[in-house]
């Protein structure tokens, strides 16, 4: 895949981190979720969540691209404070794309137009160019021959890689993925994680939540295990997987490998 | 027929007719109201002539019916996407105006408001430096509107909360504002929960229409008031008040089954 980012401009950061996030603080009617919670990613970096459900994974996903107020903290995601009040929120989400467990495609619009509808909305594409570019994704998510089809005729495979195609029309610089493959049946799911290491593979800054231990462990740059909260343990791969240091990372592990 | 019933291996090749024919309380009653319709009418065939007279003029009348049904729906429509999507809006200052309006007009009489907007609204208004006269029937139309544009935005902000939040969140995801998400995501997939409750609201809008003939509008009801006041038989009034529910109901109950049948089918696939 081509490089997406290298049409957008691009403001350099000063920490020259694409997300940075610090120490912070989420409940939901006094539930705490998240709990001086921190993490940086660099650009271009492939980044996997894991962790128990309910440790905040997902609550993290979306205060990035502020779907989710926070309480307490600081982030900043391609040079955007995304918890400064007057946050261009709308200019924020054109830069990160988010993946749903639910694909969360529009059911009457079909595949092409799905991906198309926020090109020529938001960044007033014209049609003839948006609908170029989106057959060009739907060759990458080898979907080519579904551009006419709804979302309700296609697997749900199908419909997440659409989602994924539907995303990065947007040209974003982040791309982040919340526990896509949950809700797929296990022969879809492969397909689904190879479109995504396509997209890990153009370059893009990825953040990626998931319960797919193998695949954690071969695409990820670093690993962040995460419990009530909070990051316990962050690693490389083959570290974090081979020799995790935290009692409670060595128990989860234990308990899914 | 008789004797193709009976002369018919009746259970193999006609269950319809069979099914057709069985005797059931509503079609017993069905068959005594048009035997007694039959003799009513051979008593009294010039009744009928009268009628079949006053047809032209009738029909005249209730074009008039169906010209405020349709205007006021159309308004009411347009007012109600507007409220509707404000009631939904996070920002109170247009969400609690939208809210209190809505409640408002659900609540008032119709006649009352039509009386109001009767007189409200002068009878001529100024655009472009020319005077235009208002004609009653849209004045009425307007009353109407009004009442129904409550009940529009009710149906317009079931229609939005019938959308999952994360159809919202999916389009917020891409960039798209809150207008672009309601007209290009939420709106598109709501009509079709909308559209039968939209549909029972242009039946009851065009069954408010009668009200007009309050106001002296020459709709079907004072067409027909008319037509009886010259004749000054008492014996026809009950025949030509008879014949105006009828009009109505030949209109409005095929909209309102087809609205029924569309609700049905539409929940079983969602």
């Amino acid at each position: 895949m081509t490089s997406p980012s290298s049409t957008t401009s691009h403001k350099p950061n000063p920490s020259g981190k694409q997300i940075v996030v610090r120490q912070l603080q989420k409940s939901f009617n006094g539930n705490t979720v998240l709990n001086d919670f921190s993490l940086e990613i660099d650009q271009s970096e492939i980044v996997c969540l894991i962790g128990p459900s309910g440790s905040g994974k997902s609550t993290l996903l979306r205060t990035l691209n502020g779907l989710t107020p926070v309480d307490g903290g600081e982030i900043e995601v391609c040079g955007i404070r995304v918890n400064d009040p007057q946050v261009d929120l709308l200019a924020l989400r054109r830069r990160i794309g988010l993946i749903f467990q639910s694909y969360n495609l529009f059911p009457h619009l079909s595949v092409l137009d799905n991906i198309t509808l926020a090109p020529t909305s938001v960044l007033n594409e014209p049609i003839e160019q948006a609908r170029d570019y989106a057959r060009e994704l739907l060759c990458k998510v080898k979907l080519e021959h579904k551009a006419d089809a709804f979302p309700g005729q296609l697997s749900g495979g199908q419909q997440q890689r659409v989602a994924i195609a539907r995303s990065l029309a947007m040209r974003p610089d982040v791309m982040m993925f919340d526990e896509v493959t949950a809700a797929l049946d296990p022969e879809t799911v492969k397909e689904v994680l190879n479109t995504i290491r396509d997209v890990a593979a153009s370059g893009m800054t990825c953040l990626i939540v998931t319960h797919e231990m193998q695949f954690a462990r071969d695409i990820a740059d670093r690993v962040f295990f995460t419990d009530h909260g909070r990051v316990v343990e962050q690693a490389p791969p083959e570290q974090l997987f081979s020799a995790p240091q935290d009692p409670r990372t060595r128990r989860f592990l234990e308990n899914c490998l | 027929m008789n004797t193709l019933v009976t002369t018919m291996p009746l259970r193999s090749s006609s269950p319809h007719l069979l099914r057709w024919l069985q005797p059931t309380p509503m079609k017993i009653l069905a068959l005594a109201v048009l035997t007694w319709a039959g003799s009513w009418i051979l008593d009294h065939r010039d009744v009928i002539v009268l009628m079949v007279r006053w047809l032209p003029a009738l029909f005249e009348g209730f074009l008039v019916n169906i010209g405020i049904g349709v205007v006021s729906v159309v308004l009411a429509t347009l007012l109600g996407l507007l409220l509707g999507a404000m009631q939904v809006s996070p920002r109170p200052l247009l969400a609690r105006p939208a809210r209190v309006f809505t409640l408002f007009f659900r609540n008032a009489p119709w006649l009352v408001v039509i009386f109001f907007m009767m007189y409200l609204i002068p009878f001529e208004v100024q655009l472009f430096g020319t005077y235009y006269q208002l004609p009653d029937w849209i004045k009425v139309a307007l009353g109407l509107s009004l009442t129904a544009s409550g009940y529009a935005a009710e149906i317009v902000r079931g229609g939005i909360q019938s959308i999952p939040l994360a159809q919202w969140e999916a389009a917020a995801s891409l960039g798209l504002d809150r207008r672009q998400i309601l007209r290009k995501v939420v709106l598109p997939q709501a009509l079709r929960s909308m559209l039968p409750a939209w549909m029972n609201l242009y039946c009851t809008v065009t069954m408010g229409t009668a009200l007009a003939s309050l106001l002296g509008i020459e709709d079907l009801m004072t067409t027909m008031q008319l037509r009886l006041a010259a004749e000054s038989r008492p014996e026809l009034l009950l025949p030509g008040y008879l014949f105006v529910f009828l009009v109505f109901f030949f209109y409005i109950y095929p909209i309102s089954r087809l609205s029924k049948t569309l609700e049905r089918k539409w929940s079983l696939h969602d």
